[in-house]
């Protein structure tokens, strides 16, 4: 029995190549903590280039990924030449050409062992040795045509080889990083690129089981570039031609599609060093043999076997010390490598931003500001629900841009770079937003403080017009919003500075749009019953204290609240309301209420002109229900709940008040019959105020009922039928 | 049908099944995901639960697969087709002699010129930023490499 498996275990030992490409795996992605962290590593090692294939997005990776580099020059090269990465490649052309498919790939080694199931193999033949060309169309197409092209033409690095083929950086990179539960927030940008490249791994994963080296035949640019090395490279297989008889049994044993031993497709495997009966073929590194049978060592003193022996030993013993060195470096100490604040899953802000908030909140406590009724009560943080810390940071345009200055508008910070190609693509999108928006909205587009080239140049062709800046040194933006090196980054704050949006992923303007109108509709009665902080004029006092006047020239109409005592005056449309003579139970009401726009509270007074020109007042509607209906022509909803609606009032119209208030947006395109309608018809001013006033956003129908008191009983999203509507009407009527 | 033939099969009808299978959900997860998308711009299309859940059955086949390849591999089971010379391919054996003779004084000077422009170049990408700008791409995530962008 002990026979029988020492006799499978030498017959199925791993080789000396097996476990060189082994070894060259684990060098290449010595980072392990990076597989349990989920981080990728960052040391300044990994400026140099591993020779073979291997995704600079491991989480293992320490080193660059040649093609991908090689691609990021490219994409540059109008303003920086990649000499050295084109150095990088002819040094190790020179050294070993496809020697590092063949002993130092780890997707080769991948796909070695895919093809090791045993399955029916495609054996290789004249239509595979044709295939083999379709490397160099890859080569040429997705590295060099597509790429210059974008980075001459675009001014985008779009890596195109990277991007819509490498099964490394979908196997290594994207795989690797989905897996850790660190990174749950990356599954947020999977779209069509994921599911495309998921789907040729799984092809060429397929195909390599049943087909050698599937990707290293047809497809590797990295292989095609080597390959035209492999008559000048140093470490090789050589035929010496006085022993060849030209048999050809190593061309017909290989499983490459080699016309002859050493050719552009040959890996240097040397399994055909077995195969050749004469002793013809020998692996050399230099003058040096490395393999040989033992035909042509018949020359071979047994002192030369045995200096060879002892210099394998050697280099064994110093590749595994290499290979510890580099574990514990890259791993324990290297301090290049090390985050410099681990904020990244810490949502609390360092110190000096805390120092800072406080620093601002103190500045700002003593003046008492328009911006004080945006301030927020959340905690300090970048998660959704958080009050994002102040910071303050010099834009390319000379401006200072402090957060806290921005509060009563929307504020975009979007986390970018120069060489990433998708943060490029969605920077027009941040544009038309913001032309948009440009009173409501403020777009900051920060790019990483690492920039290896020239930002404001960079932009300088770009017709822009956002508030553009660079990430100091200690990376204090990316900090306090949890920016990483995965990019782009967009976060969205409301008007009071909360983060309602956090996501690393790639916006689109319909996403915009909607993000922008969540942030508004993110408000709370006090903002929101005052109007945008564009609107505020005059702001006396804070609402802690039971003292304040609030004035609004909003629509010419003024609010004031003073002390115990409410008084509601409003001036617009030429017409005019005092409440201080209101029947005492109503003022009593008005004393203890919550103004704003949840079910409980006293929906503020507002006044409008409807469309047939009639006026409409809220508080005129007192001791009747009164509903509200919140609408836009561009939805198909809001046009059946506003005839539900009509055939409800044409029937109540003692009983009830009821108001539609189409927004603003689109006012224009109000349909003829809606004009017909019995119910009055109005349209909302371009401040949205009864729609701020009521809680109310782009995403309509909404419905208010509120009751004979002015409380709000009812305000949801979406339009009631005419049964419901009755219900809901007859148990507050009892009520 | 002999054993070693009936295990080759089974094995390759798992392996296009896993392919077919992980294929067809990460495409019925991307169909899905767009028309929550259609309503919701801001929806997610890949969640790690529904990713999961797609790829579990295709990841138990592979998982049955591996076992069987694993039999397979104890008990000896390959297709020894493979392992015979190829028939169908072109030898260029006299070609090879002519360009492995690259050899002697000009393959050596052919090699120190490449070493030379090799060395500059890198000296020169080191000067120009290039070995920079190579460090930055490979520090930070690039999503569009990695199919995530």
């Amino acid at each position: 029995m002990i026979e029988k498996l020492i006799s499978w275990w030498n017959s199925h030992r791993p080789t000396k190549r097996r476990l060189i490409q082994l070894y060259s795996a684990l060098l290449y992605n010595a980072h392990l903590k990076g597989f349990i962290t989920g981080e990728i590593y960052s040391g300044k090692l990994k400026a140099l280039c591993v020779p073979g294939f291997n995704c600079y997005s491991c989480p293992g990776a320490v080193g660059a990924c040649p093609l991908g580099s090689l691609q990021a020059a490219l994409s540059s090269s109008g303003k920086q030449i990649g000499f050295y990465i084109i150095g990088i490649l002819l040094l190790y052309g020179l050294i070993a050409g496809r020697t590092i498919c063949g002993w130092f790939c780890p997707l080769g080694l991948i796909q070695e062992l895919l093809h090791k199931i045993p399955t029916p193999k495609i054996p290789k033949s004249r239509i595979t040795r044709i295939l083999s060309y379709l490397k160099y169309v890859f080569l040429v197409i997705f590295v060099f045509i597509i790429t210059l092209w974008y980075g001459l033409k675009h001014d985008m690095a779009v890596p195109a080889f990277c991007k819509y083929i490498c099964p490394a950086g979908t196997f290594e990179g994207a795989m690797g990083l989905l897996s850790n539960p660190n990174n749950s927030s990356y599954f947020g940008m999977l779209g069509i690129y994921f599911t495309r490249k998921f789907i040729f791994m799984l092809l060429i994963g397929g195909l390599c089981i049943f087909c050698y080296r599937a990707f290293c035949r047809f497809i590797c640019p990295l292989g095609a570039i080597y390959g035209m090395f492999n008559s000048l490279s140093v470490i090789g297989i050589k035929v010496d031609f006085d022993r060849c008889r030209g048999c050809g049994a190593c061309v017909r044993n290989c499983k490459m599609d080699v016309k002859r031993v050493g050719d552009h497709e040959c890996i240097h495997c040397g399994q055909c060093i077995q195969k050749c009966g004469f002793g013809a073929i020998t692996m050399k590194a230099g003058n040096f043999e490395l393999m040989s049978t033992s035909a042509s060592d018949e020359n071979n003193t047994p002192d030369i076997t045995e200096k060879r022996r002892k210099i394998e030993k050697y280099a064994w013993r110093t590749a595994l010390i290499i290979l510890a060195l580099l574990l514990i470096w890259v791993n324990l100490i290297d301090p290049s490598g090390r985050k410099k604040k681990s904020v990244a899953k810490d949502n609390t802000p360092s110190e000096n931003v805390i120092s800072h908030q406080e620093e601002i909140s103190e500045t700002d406590g003593s003046e008492e500001t328009a911006q004080n009724l945006f301030e927020s009560s959340a905690p300090l943080g970048f998660e959704v629900g958080q009050q994002l810390p102040d910071f303050t940071t010099e834009c390319f345009d000379g401006t200072v841009f402090k957060l806290s200055e921005n509060r009563g508008k929307v504020v975009v910070i979007n986390l970018w770079a120069t060489w990433c190609g998708p943060c490029v693509k969605e920077l027009p999108y941040f544009n038309d937003f913001r032309h948009e928006h440009a009173d409501d909205a403020i777009v900051l587009a920060c790019h990483s403080s690492n920039a290896p080239e020239d930002v404001p140049d960079f932009l300088s062709d770009k017709d822009w017009n956002l508030l553009f800046t660079i990430d100091n040194d200690e990376n204090r933006i990316f900090e306090i919003t949890n920016g990483s090196g995965v990019l782009p980054q967009t976060i969205v704050l409301n008007r009071r500075g909360e983060v309602i949006y956090n996501e690393i992923r790639s916006v689109t303007p319909d996403m915009l749009e909607q993000l922008y109108k969540q942030a508004s509709e993110n408000e709370t009665s006090e903002t929101t019953s005052v109007g945008s902080g564009s609107d505020l004029t005059e702001v006396q006092g804070t609402q802690d204290n039971d003292d304040f006047e609030i004035s609004s020239d909003t629509d010419g109409s003024t609010v004031s609240e003073t002390g115990d005592s409410a008084e509601l005056s409003e001036t617009g449309d030429s017409a005019e309301l005092s409440e201080t003579g209101e029947p005492a139970e109503l003022s009593e009401n008005l004393e203890t209420s919550t103004f704003g726009y949840k079910e409980g509270d006293t929906l503020r007074d507002f006044s409008t002109q409807c469309l047939d020109g009639k006026p409409f007042r809220l508080s005129e509607s007192r001791g009747r229900i009164t509903i509200i209906n919140l609408w836009a022509s561009y939805s198909e909803d809001s046009l059946k709940g506003l005839n539900e609606l009509n055939d409800l009032y044409k029937e109540n119209k003692d009983d009830i008040s009821v108001i539609a208030v189409h927004n603003h947006f689109g006012s224009e395109k109000v349909p003829d019959n809606v004009r017909d309608l019995d119910i009055p018809v109005a349209i909302d001013n371009s401040d949205e105020r009864i729609f701020k006033l009521c809680g109310g956003s782009m995403a309509v129908p909404r419905t208010l009922i509120v009751d004979k008191d002015g409380k709000i009983v009812y305000n949801r999203r979406g339009c009631l039928t005419r049964e419901e509507l009755e219900d809901l009407i007859s148990s507050y009527v009892i009520n | 049908m002999d054993k070693t033939r009936l295990f080759l099969i089974i094995q390759s009808v798992i392996c296009i099944l896993v392919v077919l299978m992980l294929s067809v959900s990460a495409i019925r997860i991307y169909r899905d995901g767009m028309a929550r998308r259609a309503e919701n711009p801001a929806e997610s299309i890949y969640t790690r639960e529904n990713f999961m859940a797609a790829a579990a059955p295709g990841m138990l086949t592979a998982f049955l697969g591996l076992g069987i390849a694993a039999a397979c591999w104890i008990l000896g089971i390959k297709d020894e087709k493979a392992e015979k010379p190829a028939a169908d391919v072109d030898i260029d054996m006299k070609t090879g002699r002519i360009k492995t003779q690259l050899s002697g004084k000009n393959l050596q000077y052919a090699r120190l010129a490449v070493l030379i422009i090799a060395a500059v170049f890198i000296i020169a990408g080191i000067i120009n930023g290039n070995m920079y700008s190579i460090l930055i791409k490979a520090i930070n995530i690039c999503t569009e490499c990695i199919g995530l962008g």
